[in-house]
């Protein structure tokens, strides 16, 4: 370990590395226990979601009009709370601060430990785990799910190869430091996790170069991955997610939920380890500093939304004020609001309370009001009534809650068994770019993330000719006191299908005078399932001549009998004529075309198979791989986001082939 | 037009191994190829299936004092599990006064946010334009449920009781038997049905013939006792879709009104709860509410 620093003191940074590796050497019996206490809570979790497999989401508290509930706004809240680590590690970095680098360890591994944990929470959801796979073996471009799994799994990849990169140095040093006194299974773990890091300049530069590419690329991931978290709702035709601010809003209170984790570990941590030199008041107000700016972008946002909404209100939008407002909801709504967003940046801002117990006391409140966020927009926003039905209401069982707790041990279980196989602090970057606590300072500025959008579309058209031919004569004689009319009709005797045919019918009187303003009507029978009967095909009023020109079309093909009917009226006696109308072709008439279709994103196969139409092979085979190449942009993305990952462990393949030039 | 034995008798012959021309419908779902008496042989045209419902005509089965018949039949016919009225009649206020009965199936939309929204393809469009769901293929994760604006999905929450017959059953997407825990289900417009040359269930139950079942490429449709052209008859009643301002563009189409074609009065209310008569006989059964 070369320390570019060379004011640290020597007795200082003795005592860093000491309480840093001392978790690593020895464990007490306390430790013990609170496993112990972690794995029963886990095994009753467990046994939850085994009485679930047995039985089914019956279950669950769930049902068909609010259909997620606890499970996905779990999801979402542990999805939420794993931006810590790339608020801290990455954006931080990124603008070249420097007071969080004792916390950063911590943050990223609320990262990866709370996207692990998160991902379950949808498979749990399932109700049918079983077929899991088939989303890899059928999974579609086209649904937000996918868009999460793919998310999920390239933040999890890079926030673990994250959370790994920095700890090279540490490894090293518990290697050398630990050496014997280490158990095997540590020995092994610290060498390998050092991949040969002896910190030759070569290996620095390579160790910087992968984590500055890290922390670029995992600001956008992390950003994406929260607003496709919102876009599961705000993709769906609910008055509730009807909302463009989704993403952001998401990513706002992941971020909120993110560092209030961050406090609640930190101070536990401190505690717990005896760390109270390297993390001190300084880290607390700055993250509480960074916990209030939240909370004003929080109002803000819950501002944007109850605003616009409330302004408007659309149908529905009335029934979600009232049941958040006054309603069902009422209590949690405004615990949220008032407790959990306007009192926690009270207490960070008033410096009366801006102390470590103030600061824990707002995050602990801040954590709450998140969960209490994300299950009001999964249950309230669901609850909403899509069609005139009494609404419905929810309430999760035993199962469900048991399940949650379960998550929770297992979220502190992982975190303690890493807590006892490396440093908890970045030790290596304490020293070289920190050195000993300073005076307490003010804290330094932070930026805030941003959105992104698509669209596009298409449309096609139905051409009909016309044409006509030949006459036929057909009489009527008068069975009352009306006057006897004469009737006489002409159609084609043969029309292709769809083909607009131009009809025309004579009426006359006895004497062969027009009679004009009669109603003809023409007329065919025509059989469909089960039943038979004449179809009024067209109709028209005569003129001044007796005639009446009728044009409409047929789309039933073989021989039919179409008949021109007046049905007589005060003066004049009814009267019909039936002709024979052949209808041929074998064309396809109706051609649907509905939707806004986005190339690569709801595009239908079957639609690019109309359009491309036709017997030829090749374009058949083209458009029979479209349902897989559609998602050309996202596997762009991806694949560009991929190959930095894997650019990143070709350095660390440098780092680890330069220790053996050199050993 | 109520015939329930025929339900029985499509079942008998299926379970028998009879049945060639439902078979064959089974196995080619799609192309358009039937025995029906009122399509020609061999024609390439694909069917494009849609319906009308004459809400002038429905008056919720309150004149005949029963459940809604269309629900019942549709019930009997797919022993759709409880509580599920894969055709459901909503009663929804009416001005200031009463309420109006909206007998409500799929919607069978044509940009259909189910299948959109759908990770492994288990819900999908057919180019006849039905809306169907594999039930062996759907993982259960419901987003089609929170994208369905019109509220007509439905989860198998537990074992879903089937009687006896079921387990002779094929299964296809186009008749959902037998039902599976931990899937998703809902009308699927009864493709095999009109293949065979009849009417769905719900068509058949009605007493007041207010269900039209039609294809849009011959264009006529027929509630079993007239047929109309399907063009002329949605453009001379104004008939509109429900929440046509959501682009979802339905098969399904409404004519305006309420009842009082068959003597009922905006201000009556009140209706008999819908029965799953088939599912009494069924002992140790798991059940749920919506």
């Amino acid at each position: 370990m070369e320390a570019l620093r060379h004011d640290v003191p020597a007795d200082w940074r003795a005592r860093l590395e000491s309480r840093a590796l001392a978790p690593l050497a020895s464990t007490g019996r306390r430790y013990w226990l609170w496993v112990a206490f972690l794995l029963a809570v886990i095994a009753w979790g467990v046994y939850a979601y085994a009485t679930q497999v047995a039985n089914g989401l019956i279950v669950a508290g769930v049902r068909d009009r609010i259909s997620w509930g606890v499970y996905i706004a779990s999801f979402v809240f542990f999805i939420g709370i794993s931006h810590a680590g790339t608020l801290l590690s990455a954006i931080l970095r990124a603008t070249k601060a420097r007071w969080q680098l004792s916390i950063t360890r911590m943050a990223e591994l609320i990262t990866v430990v709370a996207l692990c944990v998160g991902a379950l929470f949808p498979i749990i959801d399932l109700g049918r785990p079983d077929r899991l796979l088939n989303i890899f073996i059928y999974g579609r471009w086209q649904s937000p799910l996918v868009w999460d799994i793919l998310a999920i799994s390239t933040y999890l990849t890079g926030s673990t190869l994250y959370l790994l990169l920095p700890l090279i140095p540490d490894f090293a040093l518990a290697r050398d430091r630990l050496g014997a006194s280490a158990s095997r299974f540590r020995r092994t773990l610290f060498t390998l996790g050092a991949v040969g890091y002896r910190g030759t300049p070569a290996q620095r530069r390579a160790l910087e170069r992968a984590m500055t590419v890290m922390m670029i690329v995992i600001i956008p991931v992390a950003v994406s991955v929260h607003t496709v978290v919102s876009w599961i709702f705000a993709m769906t035709l609910r008055v509730a997610f009807n909302t463009t601010v989704f993403g952001p809003f998401f990513v706002a209170g992941a971020i909120y939920s993110g560092i209030a984790a961050i406090i609640l570990l930190m101070a536990v941590l401190r505690r717990l380890l005896h760390l109270e030199e390297f993390i001190t008041i300084t880290q607390f107000k700055a993250l509480g500093f960074l916990l209030a700016a939240f909370t004003l972008i929080m109002t803000y946002f819950n501002l944007q939304e109850y605003a616009v909404h409330g302004y408007k209100l659309e149908s529905g939008m009335a029934f979600h004020f009232e049941q958040l407002m006054t309603g069902p909801f009422a209590v949690l709504f405004w615990t949220y609001i008032l407790a959990c967003i306007a009192l926690p940046g009270i207490l960070i801002l008033d410096p009366r309370t801006r102390t470590i117990p103030g600061i824990v006391a707002a995050a602990a409140l801040a954590l709450v009001g998140m969960y209490i966020e994300r299950y009001l927009i999964v249950v309230a926003g669901l609850r909403v009534p899509t069609m005139p039905y009494a609404p419905s209401s929810y309430s999760a069982t035993w199962v469900e809650w048991s399940i949650l707790g379960g998550a929770f041990a297992l979220f502190m279980l992982i975190i303690s068994i890493f807590a006892k196989l490396f440093p908890v602090i970045s030790v290596w970057e304490v020293i070289e770019h920190r050195g000993p606590e300073p005076i307490p300072e003010p804290p330094r500025r932070m930026p805030a993330p941003r959105p992104v959008a698509v669209g596009a579309r298409l449309l096609s058209l139905l051409v009909i000719a016309g044409s006509i031919v030949g006459f036929a004569l057909g009489s009527n004689a008068a069975a009352d006191d009306r006057a006897a009319t004469k009737l006489a009709a002409a159609v084609p005797n043969e029309a292709a299908l769809g083909e607009t045919i131009e009809a025309q019918a004579v009426l006359t009187d006895a004497a062969g005078r027009p009679i004009p303003g009669a109603h003809i009507v023409f007329t065919s029978a025509l059989s469909f399932l089960e039943a038979t009967s004449d179809v009024v095909l067209g109709e028209g009023v005569t003129d001044t001549t007796g005639t009446a020109d009728v044009s409409f079309d047929v789309r039933t093909t073989g021989a039919l009998e179409v008949s021109a009917v007046f049905a007589g009226d005060d003066r004049y006696a009814p009267a019909k004529v039936t002709l024979p109308l052949v209808i041929t072709g074998d064309r396809q008439l109706y051609v649907q075309d509905a939707g806004v279709r986005v190339p690569a994103l709801n595009e239908s196969p079957s639609a690019t198979t109309v359009m491309l139409g036709g017997p030829n092979p090749i374009l058949q085979f083209i458009s029979a791989l479209w349902p897989w190449a559609s998602g050309w942009p996202i596997a762009a993305v991806l694949g560009t986001i991929w190959s930095l990952y894997v650019f990143v462990g070709y350095l660390v393949t440098r780092i680890a082939r330069d220790a053996e030039v050199t050993a | 037009m109520a015939d329930r034995t025929s339900r029985r008798r499509f079942l008998g012959r299926l379970a028998l191994g009879a049945g060639a021309a439902s078979a064959a419908a089974v196995a080619l779902p799609f192309h358009g190829e039937s025995d029906a008496s009122s399509a020609p042989p061999a024609s390439r045209r694909l069917r494009r299936w849609a319906m009308v419902i004459d809400l002038r005509r429905c008056d919720g089965c309150q004149s005949v004092g029963k459940p809604p018949q269309c629900t019942e039949a549709c019930i009997q016919g797919h022993f759709a599990p409880a509580p599920m009225e894969w055709i459901q009649v909503y009663e929804a206020p009416l001005g200031t006064k009463g309420t109006q009965f909206i007998p409500t199936p799929c919607q069978q939309c044509q940009n259909a946010p189910c299948v959109n929204v759908c990770p492994v393809g288990a819900t999908f469009a057919t180019p006849e334009g039905t809306v169907l769901i594999d039930q062996q293929r759907c993982i259960g994760c419901r987003i089609c449920m929170e994208a369905c604006p019109y509220d007509r999905r439905f989860f198998n929450w537990g074992d879903p009781p089937q009687p006896p017959e079921t387990m002779f059953l094929e299964y296809s997407p186009e008749h959902q038997d037998p039902a599976i825990r931990g899937t998703v289900m809902k009308c699927d417009f009864c493709p095999d049905m009109a293949r065979a040359g009849r009417l769905p269930y719900c068509a058949q139950g009605c007493p007041n013939d207010a269900i039209y079942y039609g294809d849009l490429e011959e264009d006529v449709a027929t509630n079993g006792r007239q047929v109309v052209k399907l063009s002329r008859f949605l453009a001379e009643n104004s008939a509109y879709r429900q929440k046509e301002d959501l682009g979802t563009e339905p098969r399904v189409h409404y004519i305006p009104g309420h009842g009082e074609a068959v003597g009922r009065l905006a201000s009556t209310a009140g209706r008999k709860a819908t029965e799953w008569p088939w599912q009494s006989v069924i002992k140790g059964a798991a059940s749920w509410k919506r």
